[in-house]
């Protein structure tokens, strides 16, 4: 990009000399700034659509000189620039976002040794080192060795249970997804995609004893509900999830200190297998 | 007037038709640009309302162009278009900036006061 914007200088140059209009003139200047700023990085694509409109007014202006059709393509030039700079700022921000976010897990986690990993894996790990395995089965332990990254993953009377901290998806006493969450839940979707035949799934939302039984009661349905949403936009199908908030109803474990109520703190997505008669 | 005349003035007649109607897809696009940009909350963004405002003014333009027989409607059709992706754009950017600074006042407060 920027080898582009120094073959370009002399001929803007020549072109203003030959009379371009303050809006041709404003484009190109907004340009040259745009692509030695923040936009150069956060925001090529843009930056290229931008460069492609320029290009087009500066064919038009050679062509037919200042006509009224120039004015316009110089304009959608100089609007694709601020559309390349407004979406640099828009991920500058996102970056930023991200960064407290991980910054603030990574504190949380310090006091929680439960975050991630400690995974607790079916008879199905067991086999993994056989020399001869399936594409299915490959296909399947990726997705558990995924899972077994990101959350805890056990098998219980009520199924294949992945727990998620809720400290790595959600702020305190919000229900709003971080951004880093959504990566992780985007991980999540596809190991349950990739191991989950044609059972359904429970999204269960629990808090720690703090706050009243209806605040913790609306607090867990809505974390619930948040991971379930955004699971369906991962491509989970969404009349395969019920959601149920239990509030402080099942701690793991006692809620005496900081670290025991993160514990409690959680979603856990059940995987259930269909009863034998639906098989 | 003879035939080869008429089918003449019509052919005439009705390419200029075509040079300058609004295409129905550049349309929708920038309908469904008009339409995110209101979802996202464009109107209460400043910056983001200016353009919007501009986009409308731009398409009544177009639309004005296309009925004068303007070959320069589809123009300020792609003028009302883009416009409306800078409103889009900018009001995201508002309320990713809110999340930016939000994060960095919770990541201040995150001093484990326990709770939910």
């Amino acid at each position: 990009m920027k080898m582009r914007v120094l073959v370009r200088i002399p001929l803007w140059g020549m072109l203003g000399c030959a009379g371009a209009p303050a809006q041709l003139v404003d484009a190109r200047d907004t340009y040259m700034a745009a692509s030695n700023g923040p936009s150069a990085d956060l925001a090529p694509f843009e930056l290229r659509a931008a460069s492609r409109a320029l290009d087009q007014a500066n064919q038009v202006f050679d062509r037919d000189g200042d006509t009224l059709a120039l004015r316009d393509y110089a304009y959608i030039a100089q609007r694709r620039v601020e559309l390349a700079d407004v979406t640099a700022r828009s991920e500058g921000d996102r970056q930023s976002i991200i960064a407290a976010e991980r910054q603030g897990v990574a504190r949380r986690a310090s006091d929680v040794p439960f975050v991630e990993g400690n995974a607790i894996m079916g008879p199905e790990a067991a086999s993994a080192e056989s020399p001869v395995r399936s594409v299915a089965e490959e296909r399947l332990h990726e997705a558990r060795r995924e899972l077994a990254a990101i959350a805890q993953v056990k098998r219980d009377a009520r199924g294949l249970v992945i727990t998620i901290n809720g400290s790595v998806l959600f702020a305190p006493g919000t229900s709003t997804l971080l951004e880093i969450a959504k990566a992780k839940l985007d991980r999540v979707a596809c190991a349950i995609e990739a191991q989950r035949e044609d059972g359904r799934m429970l999204v269960e939302g629990h808090t720690d004893n703090q706050g009243s039984d209806a605040t913790r009661l609306t607090l867990s349905l809505s974390r619930a509900l948040a991971v379930r949403d955004y699971l369906v936009i991962g491509g989970v199908d969404g009349e395969m999830i019920s959601v149920v908030g239990v509030g402080a109803s099942r701690p793991l474990t006692d809620n005496g200190n900081a670290r025991n109520r993160a514990n409690n703190r959680r979603v856990e997505i059940i995987i259930q297998p269909l009863p034998l008669t639906r098989r | 007037m003879t035939r080869v005349g008429l089918a003449l003035v019509m052919a005439v007649t009705s390419s200029a038709c075509w040079a300058t109607r609004i295409s129905p897809s550049a349309l929708t696009r920038y309908q469904a640009s008009v339409r995110t940009a209101e979802a996202q909350g464009a109107q209460g963004v400043p910056a983001a309302r200016l353009h919007l405002e501009l986009a409308r003014h731009e398409l009544a333009t177009a639309e004005q162009l296309a009925s004068d027989g303007d070959p320069r409607a589809g123009l300020a059709l792609a003028c009302a278009q883009v416009d409306a992706e800078v409103s889009v754009a900018m009001a995201r950017e508002a309320l990713l900036h809110v999340d930016a600074l939000r994060a960095a006042v919770d990541l201040l407060a995150i001093q484990d006061k326990g709770g939910l």
